[in-house]
Parts: structure tokens; sequence; C-alpha cells
């Protein structure tokens, strides 16, 4: 385990040589969120309620998720998985006494955790001017676990994206592709309760939905005890399935795998 | 004239080969490009499931500003937006845009058509797809007119988005590694999805008068649709060209300071 952390504690390094970047970065998405919120406000205007979500609520939604999209979306997996074997650079690391998945996840942690730190000074900012439209966490220990593990199967989806490189000479497109799926589906962009009819109902039953959507449900307490558990449940059951595929993709892939790429 | 457009079109037919290596991953590039533009339209398309319009915007006019942002946006994407944002820092890190420098063309030119992105090409489909269903199935007072000043409009639009970008690609010669604006200054054009005119304030004046992301869509959907205060197209005229004018001269500037150290 002890190499794991000091891995970990390498990737963290190697980010912080690029704070200031990062940061940029981070204050580009803020604003993005802000000005979002502000059309919001303007939509309210004279409404009480949209797609059952009160003003508050919404800012609040599109706030938060804001902050928990850098945490959960904003990793590189998809394209470091994808360089390492489309360009061999997984040939160095075979060779050594390391579960190499469990070294990008290491990776991956490191960068998601230190983007996800460095975002709270322009979110904090953002959310500091937007003090009297915010909700506080209804329930903050059930939410933070939801959090973590939609952070876990995100990391999941694109693993497997990035392992279809053992097969596939690009897997660029697959990751924009599987990029919207979530963007839509997940509840990134609006609550999935703003979508009518039949498209409505489909967005409910695909699992994207726990890797926002849900999360911001228990973070706004609209969702009860019970269902917050049966969410957890869920989500867990979504790790484990994932976690079994990705293994079996990784034993078949790696067999597959030459010096010259997938 | 020749030899820039021939230029162009070398680099076009280069990247074009080295995409079309892998032809399943092309044909998803451009579907997932075409995608990323519905994911603006799905949006807006929940949002006045629940509501009629938006400060005056109706739904109409929403699809209009996607779709001449998306246009904008391939005119940019197709090579200046990537070659300077993202490959000239990466050339200034590692010392390789001496490469550039020495060769006898422009060295902007060179450094914005270093990065030919092909795939952006379902930017522009998407875009006319929209227009096409836009004017099909909505009533508009359009006259020929408003068509040629939306023209032009875009024309404006270019030379803003390019001068912005041209400034910060400035800023990679003094901090040499400067990815971070480029990400950031993405970020903020992606707010002209949004009709800028309804926002009021702070960010009212910023998108106005500091950097007027209103030229980007907002103004040319209004001049189509013959919404547009002729006083700000004006403006906006005045605005591009100066700005243009003041991203030469600091990207020359900022030049100078190359040292061909690399990192």
């Amino acid at each position: 385990m002890k190499k794991y952390l000091i891995l970990f504690n390498i990737s963290w390094s190697s980010f912080l040589q690029y704070r200031a970047n990062l940061l940029l970065s981070m204050i580009g998405i803020a604003i993005f969120h802000v000005a979002t919120a502000i059309l919001w406000i303007n939509i309210y205007s004279g409404k009480e309620m949209i797609g059952g979500y009160s003003e508050k609520e919404m800012i609040t939604y599109v706030l938060v998720n804001g902050l928990l999209s850098i945490y959960i979306f904003y990793s590189n997996i998809r394209y470091i998985i994808d360089r390492w074997i489309t360009k061999g650079f997984l040939s160095y690391w075979i060779i050594k006494p390391i579960n190499i998945p469990l070294l990008w996840f290491t990776e991956d942690a490191g960068r998601r955790i230190f983007n996800f730190l460095l975002s709270l000074i322009p979110f904090g900012i953002v959310m500091l001017f937007f003090a009297k439209y915010l909700i506080l966490p209804q329930n903050i220990l059930f939410f933070l676990l939801v959090f973590v593990l939609a952070g876990i199967i995100n990391y999941l989806i694109f693993h497997l994206v990035g392992v279809c490189a053992f097969w596939m000479e690009n897997t660029q497109g697959m990751v924009r592709l599987v990029n919207i799926v979530i963007t839509i589906a997940g509840g990134t962009l609006v609550p999935l309760s703003l979508f009518p009819g039949a498209i409505g109902k489909i967005l409910n039953v695909l699992p994207f939905k726990y890797l926002f959507y849900v999360p911001m449900q228990i973070y706004l307490g609209k969702i009860g005890t019970i269902e917050t558990l049966h969410a957890i449940i869920i989500e867990i059951f979504w790790i484990c399935l994932l976690y079994v595929i990705a293994r079996i993709m990784w034993a078949k892939g790696i067999k597959k795998y030459s010096a010259m790429g997938g | 004239m020749k030899r820039y457009l021939s230029l162009i079109w070398q680099m076009y037919r280069l990247r074009l080969m080295r995409e079309m290596e892998y032809k399943p991953g092309f044909i998803m590039l451009l579907f997932g490009v075409a995608l990323r533009v519905g994911v603006y339209v799905f949006l807006f398309w929940a949002i006045y499931q629940n509501i009629t319009q938006i400060n005056g915007w109706a739904f109409q006019d929403i699809l209009l500003l996607i779709a001449t942002f998306e246009l904008v946006d391939y005119i940019m994407s197709f090579c200046i937006f990537p070659s300077l944002l993202y490959e000239l820092p990466q050339n200034i890190y590692w010392g390789d845009f001496d490469l550039k420098v020495v060769k006898p063309i422009n060295p902007l030119f060179f450094a914005s058509i270093q990065y030919v992105e092909v795939v952006d090409i379902a930017k522009l489909a998407s875009s006319i797809v929209i227009f096409i269903y836009v004017f099909s199935t909505y009533q508009f007072d359009i006259h020929v007119g408003n068509i040629l000043m939306y023209i032009c409009a875009i024309a404006f639009a270019v030379i803003f988005v390019s001068s912005l970008v041209i400034l910060v690609s400035s800023l990679t010669f003094f901090t040499v590694q400067g990815w971070g604006f480029g990400e950031m200054l993405e970020e903020y054009l992606s707010l002209a999805h949004y009709p800028t005119t309804i926002f009021r304030g702070f960010f009212g004046k910023t998108f106005f008068y500091i950097i007027p992301l209103v030229i980007v869509a907002t103004l040319p959907v209004q001049i189509l649709t013959g919404k547009a205060d002729y006083n700000i197209v004006f403006y906006a005229m005045v605005a591009s060209i100066l700005l243009l004018m003041i991203a030469i001269f600091v990207w020359y500037q900022a030049l100078k300071k190359y040292k061909s150290s690399g990192n």
C-alpha cells in the first residue's frame, strides 16, 4: 500500500507544479456556473417553481453541482489510459511489481482531490456572493458518501472506455460520446425532473443519474432516508459490476497488448 | 496570399489523413462533436418545456443563437483556437517554436495554422441543420439586408474572438506554461451560448464593455431577427478592429521575449 501512497504523493506534487494553470481553469469553470446561475435567476422572474425546483433550490443545484463536477468529472484518466496503451508506455510499468489499474486509480484520485481543493477558492468566493440563494446540505453524511461513490463510478466508466484501447486504435471518439451521455443523463446541466414525458422516464431509468442528479437530490433533502439508502445500495452495486467488468477487460486486454500499442 | 491558402490546405489535408487512419474513431469523433452541439439544444429544450421566453428570447431565437455560436466556433476551432491556445504553449515549453520563427513566413500566421481540427466540421454541419430547422419551422420576417449584415457581424465576431485568442496566447511567451489562460478563455467564450443581453450589473457590464461577449453570437442573432440597436453594431465593429490591432501589437512585443530556452 505504501508504494501507492508514494505514487499519490508524486501525482500530487506534479499537479502542484501546474497550480496556477489549474486555478485559472477552475476560475473559468466557476465563471461559467455563475453565468448559468444568473440565467436561472432570469428564468425564475415571476415564477415560484420550475420542474419541482424553487429558485433557491435551482441556484444551489447549479453551483454545488459545478463544484461536484470538478471532483467527479474533471479527470484525465480517459486520455491517460488510451495514451499508455496506444503509445506503448505501458511496457515500462508492466515489468514492475505494481498493480497498474490501481496505479491509475491512485494518480487519478490525486488529481481529483487536488482539483477539488483548488476549486474551493473560486467556488467559495462565488458562493459568498450567492449566499442568499444557497441552501445548506440537508443530510451531509449521506451526501458525502454518495458524492465519493459517484466519483468512483465515473472513474470506472472512463477506465472501461480507456481500456478499450487494447482493441481500438483510438478511443477519443468514444470518450466524447460517453462524456456527452453523462452530461445529459447525469443531470449535470439541469435536474432530470425538467425533462418531460418519455425522455424524462428514460433518463430516470439509466444509471448515470447517480453521478450528479441523485447526490444533489440528497443534498437538497428532496429524497428521504429510505430512498437515500436505496441509492447508496444501487451505487455500490454499480461499482461492483463495473469493477468486475474492468477486471475481465484488463485480463483479456493485457494478453492482447504488444509494445507497439493495442 | 496564394502561398498562405495553399499552406492552410496542406495542413488540413495532412491532418485529415492522420485522423482518417482509424476510421471508426474518426466517425465517433464527428458524432461526438455534433452531439456536443446537441447538449445545448437539449438544455434549452428542457428549460422551454417549462417556460415560454427568457427576457424576450423565445426558443427559436435561442436555437439561432446556438447555431450562430457554433458557426463562429467552427471558424475559430478550425485552426486558430487549438493552434494558439494549446499547441503554442507546448512549442514554447519545449523550445520547438524556433522551427516556426526561422521559416520564411509570418510567425503569427504559421503559429495559428499548426494544428487544424478537422473533426470540427461536425459543428458546421450541426449549425446548418439548426438553421434549416428553425427557418422551416418558425416564421421570421428576414430581409436580404439583415442577412448581409449578419454575415458582416459573423466576420466581426471572428475578428473579436481571434483577437482575444492572440492576446491570451501572447501571455504564453511570459509565463512559458500558459494553457490555463486558454482553458479559462474557452469557458468564458462558451457563455456566448446564452443570450448575453439578459445579464445585468457586473456581468452585464463585463459582457458589454470590458470583454464584449455580446459580439460573438447575441448581436449577430439580433441583427438577423431585426432586433439590433445599430449603435451597438457600430460599437462592435470598432471594438473588434481596435482589439485586433492591440492583439497583433502585443503578440509581436511578446514574441521578442521568446528566448528559445524551452522549460
